[in-house]
């Protein structure tokens, strides 16, 4: 390990909530030194941003109090200079990137306006500011700076703008890098190539890199220490490699556990046919969504649509529900064309398909109970009337998918995340559908929780023999679940097949370069895909 | 950013059409001139002759068709009651009615801009109670009856300024302060929730990282997009204000276009109406003109 | 990270009405404003049928009688008018007409406004199209010319004062009611209705229209304390409502003249107007938290916590 530039130590911070005092930190400590990169890895709720806020002097204090610890650089404990004192390390010493990098710069100002203000603010003449930023835009990769100088925010796609950021962040070649959760917003392959930009740059620079994140795929891509955090405090600490393979903790091993992308392939059944689209097209305005989507789903068939944003995979979904009208082609339900049904007939249909969310805190009605949440398709129908019947049908759902029946008077916002993405499955469930469309169903969800929800989803399937549409970016979750997978790019199918095919041989570019930018989390893996990817190059 | 504005001459256009349709006929449904001007005794022949003067015994489309015919050349017609044409007498009161909006809004606008950026950046500070006690007032009491006590108060009690008229620049004072209130306590409202969302945008969070100091902060990073939500309400408030501000006019005898619009309605001076709608309708579309300047200025993502 | 989070908030109960009023008697100003709504709506209802008489009862001997006294009676407490008919007497009766006109129109505006914001939002573009630029010729209408037009040629009466009240204030009961019905249609459970097979009716009754009626709610009040003041500024100029029908607006009008000699026949109708404006401002930001979930908190937790605001300043050094 490398001499400590930046020291953490017994840090502890509160925060004043409504519902009493949280302890958002407890006696946490850790370190970077010169040249290193640590990761601290946490799920929703696990404190894992709050140091690096205290690193900064972000966090607004009330509601949050600090109350013990010291933060040391270069000699000096920053929980107690002064304020003015602390801004002036800021950006110079020690700099900041964030997880959704539109919101994170200002929309009113010209990118190279913000950039150049980074060395403005700390009484570098612009002059020289802009010439750094223009070497710097340059560096990170995007094309023509003096133009890009000129340019707002919203006119850079979603990479640009965090390698806009990053170029920012380095401006006066500061010491530390934080990154909070940096690429968790960008599409894989976006997400692969920020990652090997943050690490040419620091070996370039030498800074030490403090990397915030959820995702264990990125730990093992990037960092060589990791700090495990959960509920606030520090779990396991130790290299990447160790953790990896000899997790402590008993969290940390059901992390480990849990991340997707390890379980047996499935296989695909005979079955009747359920569901066959024809050249499926969709186009908003000038743009179009969907070119022509052809695929067929059989009875109890796990199918997965593969793609990222902008690839038309939420659209399929959204036409075949009727929530979208399609311009062209044609949707078999059991031999009946979905699209030119009537409302009579279409009304029927609603109930034998069901959709499941992406995110259930929306998708969930707040002023209404479980109970009327999951009866209302019911109601809709006009199916068993008997109220008696009705509480014992609910309880047997809620049972189904682990809740228990006395959460039937309780609200969605009395539940967590997951929970509340089981109440969205009881309530796809209470109509006895025979496909369910899943659009990102457990992509906002914390890692653990996700495999529980796969788990059950699967078990329904076999249980009921309900057929899936699984629409997801995350190919590990997909590999989990799915028997067979179709790749979407730009609007098109561009490959398709058995599960085991397209992962062990995927045919088309994109889903090799799709594969290839997926980071698994081992680091071993990650270590000899890399050496795997720099070879050719060689 | 042009046809932005065509657009928006050929709505405004359309609709103040529509509004001198409907002005131009329902007025002409609350009464008869000839009876209002003329003295009480005067004979039938006396009126003919009156409405014959005027015009007013034609049929009421040939009327419109006429006063169309005369629009087309500029020609709003003459006032019946100050026998000068309408359109002097609007342009006079407009002469005080302007200056009045104009000062009172540029007041309203800076303090509400300062006073509500401090009460955002100190919530619950002093400023912030001072903001929320006077926009409360101003939402809550009439300005006529402010605009007494004021004449009570520091008129006829204490003798500081005069009752009404305009002939000094003292005489401005109670009508100013009078009617500032109610925009300034519906703008600074809008300022401080608005600086206060944008103070704890990400962008900010961004820039503290960054070492900006805290006057930077507020002014250069969270103001102009603050401002956004503010323009509008401003542009709502001068319209309201280029409408003339009737009972403060009223009360302290202030010559402006809203005393003028209520007197001649009053009295059937049906071409001073007319005319004195279409020149605040032309105003209030240059004002929004501005405001579609000042927005696109302020935020590159409508420019784009 | 288990499943078992439950524990740790005890389900609220579902029913609103006795937690709401338990938070009003939390927020002592709002709970102040309730209290003298509630006492100045009683005075209107009873107020003609109790004191009509003694109202109009003038007495030459009582012109201009000087207020804080109870010479007289307790009627002539606040002083007597111009007619020596008592001030306090006329105050509570005039209170009739001008609770009357502002909740004629709020009501009525709220009620139109309210349903056309629905279709507005909820329905294709054309036909939002249409109305929304119907509110626009109405918003951009003089409120005050549209005002005395319709009163001149209709008389001006109270139900045609609250015709001409009513109309200016649809537009804000339709923008808002339209703008959150575009939001909500949106939201993944409305989707996810539609998914189900639910209809429009369901739709909007069940799953739009009460997530929209609070704010409505609140929008409501406020524009009560707004319409009081257009009805007296219109009473005032002398456009509104017409002796021997009074309200506080007419009676500050009625003051005017006598200002220098006595000041309280236009003060005190004011001041009515002040407070009861007052309270319903206190009222209604009060409901605009205590009906909003994800602010509700902020009213619960006033007891416990020092301050529920969340200052955006760096104040740690």
């Amino acid at each position: 390990m490398a001499e400590a530039l930046l020291t953490v130590k017994n840090l502890s911070v509160d925060f004043h909530t409504a519902r009493g005092t949280v302890h958002a930190v407890k006696d946490v400590s850790w370190s970077v030194g010169r040249g290193e990169t640590l990761a601290i890895l946490g799920e929703s709720g696990s404190g894992k941003s709050v140091s690096a806020n205290a690193v900064m002097n972000l966090l607004d204090t009330p509601p949050a109090r600090i109350v013990s610890g010291e933060i040391l650089y270069d000699g000096k404990d920053l929980l107690r200079v002064s304020y003015e004192e602390h801004r002036a390390l800021n950006g110079k010493k020690i700099a900041m990137i964030f997880q959704d990098p539109l919101g994170h710069l200002n929309p009113v100002y010209t990118v190279g306006w913000q950039i150049v203000e980074m060395m403005t603010a700390h009484g570098r003449p612009a002059a020289m500011a802009r010439a750094r930023a223009l070497e710097l835009i340059a560096r990170v990769g995007i094309a023509d700076p003096e133009a890009a100088m000129r340019k707002y925010p919203h006119q850079f796609s979603g990479g640009q703008r965090q390698r806009l950021m990053i170029a920012m962040a380095l401006m006066l070649k500061p010491d530390i890098l934080i990154a909070d959760e940096p690429t968790t917003a960008l599409d894989v392959t976006i997400q692969a190539e920020v990652l090997a930009l943050l690490k040419e740059l620091q070996a370039e620079t030498g800074m030490g890199l403090v990397l915030i994140t959820h995702d264990l795929g990125v730990v093992a891509e990037i960092a060589d220490r990791v700090v495990v955090m959960n509920q606030g405090e520090i779990v396991e600490t130790g290299s990447v490699r160790d953790v990896y393979h000899h997790p402590q903790h008993a969290y940390t091993k059901k992390l480990i556990g849990a991340a997707p992308g390890k379980g047996e392939i499935k296989l695909l059944e005979a079955a009747p046919l359920l569901l066959e689209t024809k050249a499926l097209k969709k186009s908003y305005g000038g743009f179009t969504a969907l070119k022509g989507a052809s695929l067929t789903l059989l009875r109890g068939q796990s199918l997965a649509v593969v793609g990222e944003s902008g690839s038309g995979k939420s659209t399929l979904a959204r036409t075949l529900l009727r929530l979208e009208d399609a311009d062209g082609g044609e949707a078999l339900w059991k031999g009946r064309d979905l699209l030119r049904m009537g409302a009579r007939e279409l009304l029927g249909v609603r109930r034998e398909i069901q959709m499941v969310f992406q995110d259930p805190t929306q998708s969930l009605n707040p002023r209404m109970s479980v109970y009327q949440l999951i009866a209302e398709g019911w109601d809709i129908h006009r199916l068993m009337p008997d109220r008696a019947q009705r509480r014992a049908r609910v309880a047997e759902l809620l049972d189904q998918v682990g809740l228990a029946p006395e959460h039937a008077e309780r609200y969605p916002h009395q539940f967590s995340g997951g929970q509340r993405q089981r109440i969205a499955i009881a309530r796809a469930l209470a109509l006895e559908p025979e496909l369910i469309i899943c659009d990102e169903a457990v992509s906002a969800l914390d890692v653990s929780i996700q495999a529980q929800v796969i788990a059950l989803l699967d078990s329904l399937r076999r249980r009921l023999g309900i057929a899936f549409l699984f629409i997801a970016h995350d190919l590990g979750v997909v590999r989990d679940f799915a028997d067979t997978v179709i790749v979407m790019q730009a609007g098109e199918i561009v490959e398709r097949g058995p599960t085991a095919q397209i992962f062990d041989a995927p045919q088309h570019p994109y889903t090799q370069r799709l594969l290839a930018a997926n980071l698994d989390p081992d680091p071993d893996v990650q270590a000899s895909r890399r050496a795997s990817i720099a070879a050719p190059h060689a | 950013m042009t046809r932005l504005i065509g657009q928006r001459a050929i709505a405004s256009l359309l609709s103040l059409f529509g509004l001198m349709v409907l002005v131009f006929f329902l007025s002409r449904l609350t009464g008869d001139p000839a009876v209002l001007f003329l003295p009480i005794d005067a004979t039938e022949q006396m009126k003919q002759e009156f409405r014959a003067l005027h015009g007013l015994d034609l049929p009421i489309i040939e009327q419109f068709w006429r006063y169309l015919l005369d629009l087309l050349q500029l020609d709003f017609g003459d006032s019946l009651r100050k026998a000068r044409p309408a359109l002097q007498v609007v342009l006079e009161a407009y002469a005080w009615t302007l200056p009045l909006a104009l000062i009172t809004m540029a007041i309203v606008v800076v303090a509400a801009i300062v006073l509500g950026s401090l009460a955002a950046f100190r919530v619950g500070g002093f400023f912030d109670r001072l903001v929320s006690i006077v926009s409360l007032v101003g939402a809550s009491a009439p300005d006529f009856w402010i605009a007494i006590v004021a004449i009570v108060v520091f008129s006829i009690g204490l003798g500081w300024v005069p009752t009404s008229g305009v002939g000094t620049p003292l005489h401005w004072v109670l009508p100013i302060a009078v009617l500032f209130i109610r925009p300034f306590g519906l703008v600074v409202q809008v300022v401080r929730g608005s600086m206060l969302s944008a103070l704890s945008a990400p962008y900010v969070k961004t820039a503290r990282a960054k070492g900006v100091k805290n006057l930077p902060l507020i002014f250069v990073h969270t103001l102009r997009n603050g401002m956004l939500p503010v323009i509008t309400v401003i542009g709502d408030q001068a319209a309201a204000m280029l409408n003339g501000a009737v009972i403060v006019e009223t009360i302290f005898g202030f010559p402006g276009v809203g005393k003028l619009m209520i007197d001649s309605i009053l009295q059937r001076d049906f071409n001073v109406v007319l005319a004195a709608i279409m020149v605040t309708a032309l105003a209030i579309f240059l004002m929004n003109i501005l405001i579609d300047i000042g927005y696109s200025l302020l935020d590159p993502r409508i420019r784009h | 990270m288990t499943d078992t989070s439950l524990a740790k908030s005890p389900a609220p109960a579902p029913r609103a009405a006795p937690p709401l009023l338990a938070m009003l008697w939390r927020d002592k100003l709002a709970f102040a404003s309730a209290v003298i709504l509630l006492l100045i709506v009683v005075a209107a209802l009873l107020g003609p049928a109790l004191l009509g008489e003694m109202a109009n009862d003038q007495n030459l001997r009582g012109r201009n009688f000087a207020p804080f006294s109870f010479a007289r009676g307790w009627q002539f407490f606040l002083g007597g008018d111009s007619l020596g008919r008592p001030m306090l007497a006329r105050l509570i009766v005039a209170a009739h007409s001008t609770i009357l006109i502002a909740a004629g129109t709020v009501a009525a505006a709220a009620l139109v406004g309210a349903a056309a914001g629905l279709v507005a939002g909820y329905m294709g573009k054309t036909t939002s199209q249409v109305i929304m630029r119907l509110a626009d010729v109405i918003m951009s209408f003089p409120s005050l010319l549209l005002a005395v037009v319709v009163l001149y040629v209709l008389g001006p009466s109270i139900p045609n004062m609250i015709l001409v009240l009513a109309i200016t204030r649809i537009p804000i009961y339709l923008r808002t009611t339209r703008a959150e019905v575009l939001e909500v249609r949106e939201r993944m459970f409305v989707q996810a209705a539609v998914v189900m097979g639910a209809s429009h009716r369901r739709i909007i009754f069940r799953h739009i229209l009460p997530v929209v009626a609070p704010t409505l709610l609140t929008i409501a009040t406020l524009d009560f304390a707004f319409v009081m003041l257009a009805e007296s500024s219109l009473s005032f100029l002398g456009i509104g409502v017409q002796p021997p029908d009074i309200t506080w607006g007419l009676m500050v009008a009625q003051g005017r003249p006598y200002l220098t000699t006595a000041w309280w026949l236009a003060f005190w109708p004011g001041l009515l107007i002040v407070i009861t404006a007052l309270a319903l401002n206190l009222l209604s930001g009060w409901m605009r938290i205590a009906l909003d979930p994800n602010q509700r908190w902020r009213l619960e937790a006033r007891s416990t916590a020092p301050s529920g605001a969340k200052p955006a300043s760096p104040t740690h050094g």
